[in-house]
Parts: structure tokens; C-alpha cells; sequence
């Protein structure tokens, strides 16, 4: 379903990613973990169509990648600005508008999950209620692909659960394929079927959460540290 | 609402002080006119040089209210360009918002040039001499074509100049951009003295006679006056500046679908 | 239920092992209908994929069954449940006596130790 074939990115001088494959099935939760700067913001946008590789190619549901996947693409960035001048209900209204798989029904349900006023000041949004207004805007379409960019970053603990919820709750995992970056694994641990470990622009393993804990009786948190020390050594 | 409807509405929007702040100056200066003209007791007069200065500014309104819009989507280029529509759709919906705010700007000081001018005392002898209406319909149409052609130069090398935000900072994307708007315009000027750019516009010439002056010229001493009263307009020029201004515009489109990066 | 699970063993083992404690306590009872995948995701955070692994792990045990339409159910035949009962204690019996032999005890050492442990226990409580 989502496809990137050697794929390097260049930023300038600098190098994002290096010889980057992946194949991604459908049905899935995949955390793509690493630390900040690894490649996982890049990564996303890629598949998004937001930036472009500097070699090699990027698919989704085999079609190549611009800007305009965004119809088979719902994208959370890490960023939470909104148009200010709408309020939350004008919002949802305006991104139902403008995605033709949006179901206002499922929005409707997710915002109320969320405890989210529908006339509130996009301005006046707290940083965690921009959370949850995220989380509702990405998880109302129906579309195959999700992408959400540090999900639960700088939110706290309280609003950091109602989102883990709310995954669990509205993803379609028949027919949908999620992809998560985040640094703060332990939180969404539980939810993830497969894990991607980036640094520095590589990928350095990539597995089956619960596979991982047969085979090697590890968690992320103790697989990432043991594979990031093997790097190292 | 479709798409496209939707998001003209929300470019609308987001474009409402950029379509607020003109008018209010207008209205200001229109008092001020007003009051200094009415002193000398030319008030009507006043007005009337506000509103011609006002209406023929409006060849840059355009590219005004876009750099408006486009600075404020730079903020959130994630926002923005996360959107299934086609490119031009996207500069389309900026476009008619655009033209909408100026069209009931143009509007606001067209009708307020007419008032004004109608009881300015100089008009009855220019009513005399000219064909106001004439006058009036030509100028108005022109300052929508150009500004409306402007603007596409305008998202044009805006769209390089995000472009080479991916590559430098923003002040030196600027300059490039500048650098590179300064040398495309000596080049252009170059070549529309060459005898192609003058093959490829001066045809399809109509003459409109009579179109400017009300007073009936007599043959005897006034072959100077009716050789001005001819306007001479040429479909070629109309027809080129057209096409490259479709060109610049699709490929602005193409940038924004392929090139431009968050 | 919330309470979280532990990082060196797969998840849908972990969620198997509680609902058939759920069932020993008689917190769940032969007929009754288990929470839905979701909503079991949604009770102790974990992807609706687990958890539906889980069930089928269940139902290979024969512990629950689903029925079409309806939802998955604990089953009503006690002989599995029985079964399960014996099942569970042999393997935490077998644990237990693993480590204490990994320790050095051998079986009358730990015959003995356990007996005057429950004898004790039996007195405190009376």
C-alpha cells in the first residue's frame, strides 16, 4: 500500500535520508520511532507528497506520489495551525468540504469523544484541545492511508490517553494503514502492530511489536536500545 | 458546496482585512479631499483626483491581495498544500477572491469617481470634448485585464521564490527571486523589439473611430484631431499577452503540485 | 483491568492469561458475552488487532465462541472450563517448582517448606 524505493532525500548540504525502502501493508499501526532529526517528519511527508525524493521513488496504492495523493492521504503534521478565523465546527465543516471521504457523521462522534466545543475560537484552543481537534480532523476521513506526525508530542498525560483512545477507537483497520511518529513510545506501545526504527536517515530495523516480544522477549523501548547500542559499537 | 466553492469562501475569508484596509483608506482620503478641496471650494474636484488615483492603482490590487494570501499560506504550507485539488484550482479559487474584493472595491471607487465627477464643474466641458463613457469602459476593463495579468506574473515567481526557500534563507530567496524577475523583464524588453515579438502582436488591427472625442472634426484643419480620435487596438497583442499569461500560469500551477515543499 | 502489561512477553498472551483469570474469579461466567474487539481495545489501550488475536487464541482453547452476528462468547461447556482450571494450575504448579529448582531446592525440601506454609497460612486465617 505505501511503497518508497531507495529513496534518498537531500536537504541542501544536508542529508535526511539515505537509501530508504519500505513496503507497508494495510490493516496495520506502524510507529516509526527514532530520535528527533532521525528522519521520521521526512519520511511522512514524502509518502504525503510534501516534499519529494531526491532519488528513488515513493508510491501509494502504486500510484507515484505529489502533492495530490492528499486524496488517499489523510496527514496530521506535527505543526497545529488552522485557519484562525474559523472556529472548530467551521473547521470540521471546511475540511468536509474540502475531502470528499470526509464523514461528518464519524467527525461529529470523534469531536464529542474528544470533549471538544464546537464553537470555540480556533485562537483561543488550548495546546492540547488543537490536539484533539487534529486527531479529529485526520481520523473523520475515510482513506486508506493515515499519517500522523508526533501525534502526542509536548500534550499532557490526560490528553495524550484520550488520543491512544481515540486511535483504538475510530481507525478502520480493515481497510485503513496508519503510520505514527513519535519519540515517546511507551505511550502507544500497546496499539502498535509493527515498529520502524530510523537513525540518521536509515532505517535500522523494522518489526512485528508482537514478534518482537516472542522472539526476543524485548519491548520497543529495550529493542530500540539494544539496536541503537549496536550501531554505536 | 464543492470544493472549489469551499474554498474560494474560506480564501474570501482570510482575505477580508486585505479587502477592508483599501477601502478604509479610500474613504479617508476621500474625507480629507473633501475637506481641504471643499476649503478652496473644489471639493467635487478633489474627489473626483482621489478616485482616478484610486481606480488606476488598482492595476496592482491583484498582486496586492495575493501577496497577502500566499504570505500567510508560506506560515502553513502543510495546511495549505495538503489538498486533493489541482493546482490551478487552488490559485483559481485565490484568484476569483481576489477579483471579487477588487471588483467591489472598483466598484466603490468607480461610483464614486462618476458622482464626483458629474458635479465637479469641469465636467460639462469635458462632456463636450470627450466621450466620457467610452473613456470610462476602456480604462475600467484595462486596469481588470492588467491587473488580473500582473497577478499571474506575481504567483509566478512567487512560486520560485518558494521554491528557492527550500534551497536559502528567505531574504536571499527574495533577492534571487528579484535578481531573476530583473533579468527575465530586460530579456523580455529585448525581445519585444524584435521584429517576431512585432509579427507575433501587431495583427488583427481594429480601428475605433470617433471613440474618444464627442466633437465632430471638420476636414478642413483638423487631421490631427481625427488621426487621434482613433484608437488602434490590436487582437494580435491581446491574443500573446494571453497565451503567455496561461503559460506562466500553468506552470505556476505545476510548481505548486510537484516542485514546492513544506 | 487497565492496569499494563509487561514488555518481554507478546501482549495477546498477556490478554488471554487475564481473561481466563477473569473467568477462574467468576468475574466472567459460562454464557457471558466478552466486550467487543474495540471496546476491549479501548478498556485496556491495546490495538483492536491484538485483542481480536486474543479471542481467536481463546477460541482455539475453546475457551470462547463466537457466534455470528453476535459477538464471542465464554463457553458453556464446563468440562472445558474444568479443563482450563486443571490446565492453569498445573502450569503455575510447574513454574513454581522450575524456579525453586533452579534455586537449588530439591522436591521434598519444597513438599515440606509448602506444607508448613499453607498449615501457617491456615492458622492466620483462623
Amino acid at each position: 500500500m505505501i511503497e518508497l524505493e531507495n529513496v534518498n532525500k537531500r536537504f541542501m548540504k544536508k542529508s535526511a535520508l539515505q537509501d530508504v525502502s519500505l513496503e507497508l501493508t494495510k490493516g496495520k499501526i506502524i510507529g516509526l520511532v527514532g530520535e528527533n532529526g532521525s528522519g521520521k517528519s521526512t519520511t511522512l511527508k514524502l509518502i504525503a507528497g510534501l516534499v519529494h525524493p531526491s532519488k528513488g521513488s515513493v508510491k501509494v496504492n502504486g500510484n507515484p506520489v505529489d502533492r495530490r495523493i492528499a486524496s488517499q492521504v489523510s496527514y496530521l503534521s506535527e505543526l497545529d495551525d488552522y485557519y484562525g478565523f474559523y472556529n472548530v465546527g467551521q473547521t470540521i465543516d471546511f475540511f468536509a468540504e474540502q475531502f470528499a471521504d470526509f464523514n461528518k457523521e464519524k467527525a461529529e462522534e470523534i469531536r464529542a469523544f474528544m470533549k471538544l466545543d464546537p464553537d470555540a475560537k480556533l485562537k483561543q484552543l488550548s495546546k492540547g484541545n488543537r490536539g484533539r481537534l487534529k486527531i479529529v480532523l485526520t481520523l473523520a476521513r475515510e482513506v486508506p492511508v493515515i499519517l500522523m506526525d508526533e501525534p502526542l508530542s509536548g500534550l499532557d498525560p490526560m490528553v495524550r490517553d484520550s488520543i491512544v483512545k481515540g486511535l483504538i477507537s475510530f481507525i478502520d483497520l480493515e481497510h485503513q494503514i496508519v503510520l505514527i511518529t513519535t519519540h515517546e513510545i511507551k505511550e502507544i506501545e500497546t496499539i502498535l502492530d509493527e515498529v520502524i526504527a530510523i537513525r540518521d536517515g536509515r532505517i535500522i530495523g523494522h518489526h512485528n511489536v508482537e514478534q518482537l516480544r516472542i522472539e526476543e522477549n524485548q519491548g520497543i523501548v529495550e529493542w530500540m536500545t539494544s539496536i541503537y547500542d549496536r550501531e554505536i559499537h | 458546496m464543492n470544493a472549489f466553492a469551499s474554498l474560494t469562501k474560506k480564501e474570501l475569508r482570510m482575505g477580508m482585512p486585505v479587502f477592508l484596509v483599501p477601502i478604509i483608506i479610500f474613504i479617508v482620503a476621500v474625507a480629507a479631499a473633501a475637506f481641504f478641496g471643499g476649503r478652496s471650494g473644489v471639493a467635487a474636484e478633489a474627489i473626483a483626483a482621489v478616485s482616478v488615483a484610486a481606480v488606476t492603482m488598482q492595476i496592482f490590487y491583484l498582486i496586492y491581495y495575493l501577496n497577502f494570501s500566499l504570505k500567510a499560506e508560506k506560515k502553513k504550507l502543510h495546511l495549505w498544500l495538503h489538498n486533493p485539488l489541482p493546482g490551478y484550482s487552488m490559485l483559481l479559487a485565490k484568484l476569483s477572491a481576489g477579483l471579487i474584493s477588487m471588483l467591489a472595491t472598483l466598484l466603490i471607487t468607480g461610483v464614486t469617481l462618476i458622482i464626483s465627477a458629474q458635479s465637479a464643474g469641469f465636467i460639462t466641458h469635458l462632456q463636450n470634448d470627450f466621450n466620457l463613457t467610452n473613456i470610462g469602459f476602456f480604462s475600467g476593463l484595462h486596469v481588470v485585464l492588467i491587473a488580473i495579468d500582473l497577478s499571474i506574473y506575481f504567483v509566478f515567481f512567487y512560486m520560485i521564490y518558494l521554491l528557492f526557500n527550500r534551497y536559502f534563507g528567505g531574504f536571499l530567496s527574495f533577492c534571487s527571486t528579484f535578481v531573476l524577475f530583473g533579468v527575465s523583464t530586460y530579456l523580455w524588453g529585448k525581445f519585444s523589439e524584435t521584429a517576431i515579438h512585432r509579427s507575433l502582436t501587431s495583427w488583427g488591427e481594429i480601428e475605433l473611430n470617433g471613440f474618444v472625442f464627442n466633437r465632430k472634426f471638420e476636414n478642413n484643419g483638423f487631421e490631427f484631431f481625427t488621426e487621434f480620435d482613433t484608437v488602434h487596438v490590436f487582437l494580435g497583442s491581446y491574443l500573446f499577452e494571453t497565451i503567455i499569461v496561461f503559460i506562466l500560469f500553468f506552470a505556476a500551477s505545476w510548481m505548486l503540485d510537484r516542485k514546492v515543499e513544506v | 483491568m487497565t492496569d499494563t502489561f509487561h514488555s518481554s512477553t507478546p501482549i495477546y498472551s498477556q490478554l488471554t492469561e487475564r481473561i481466563n483469570k477473569q473467568i477462574l474469579r467468576g468475574e466472567l461466567k459460562p454464557g457471558d458475552k466478552l466486550p467487543s474487539v474495540r471496546e476491549m481495545g479501548l478498556k485496556v489501550n491495546v490495538n483492536p488487532n491484538t485483542v481480536q488475536r486474543t479471542y481467536r487464541e481463546l477460541e482455539g482453547m475453546m475457551i470462547v465462541e463466537s457466534r455470528r452476528g453476535q459477538g464471542t462468547f465464554v463457553t458453556e461447556n464446563q468440562s472445558i472450563l474444568q479443563e482450563m482450571r486443571e490446565r492453569l494450575k498445573q502450569e503455575e504448579i510447574s513454574q513454581f517448582v522450575a524456579s525453586m529448582h533452579e534455586m537449588g531446592y530439591d522436591n521434598e525440601e519444597i513438599e515440606t517448606g509448602l506444607q508448613s506454609y499453607l498449615t501457617k497460612d491456615k492458622e492466620d486465617t483462623e
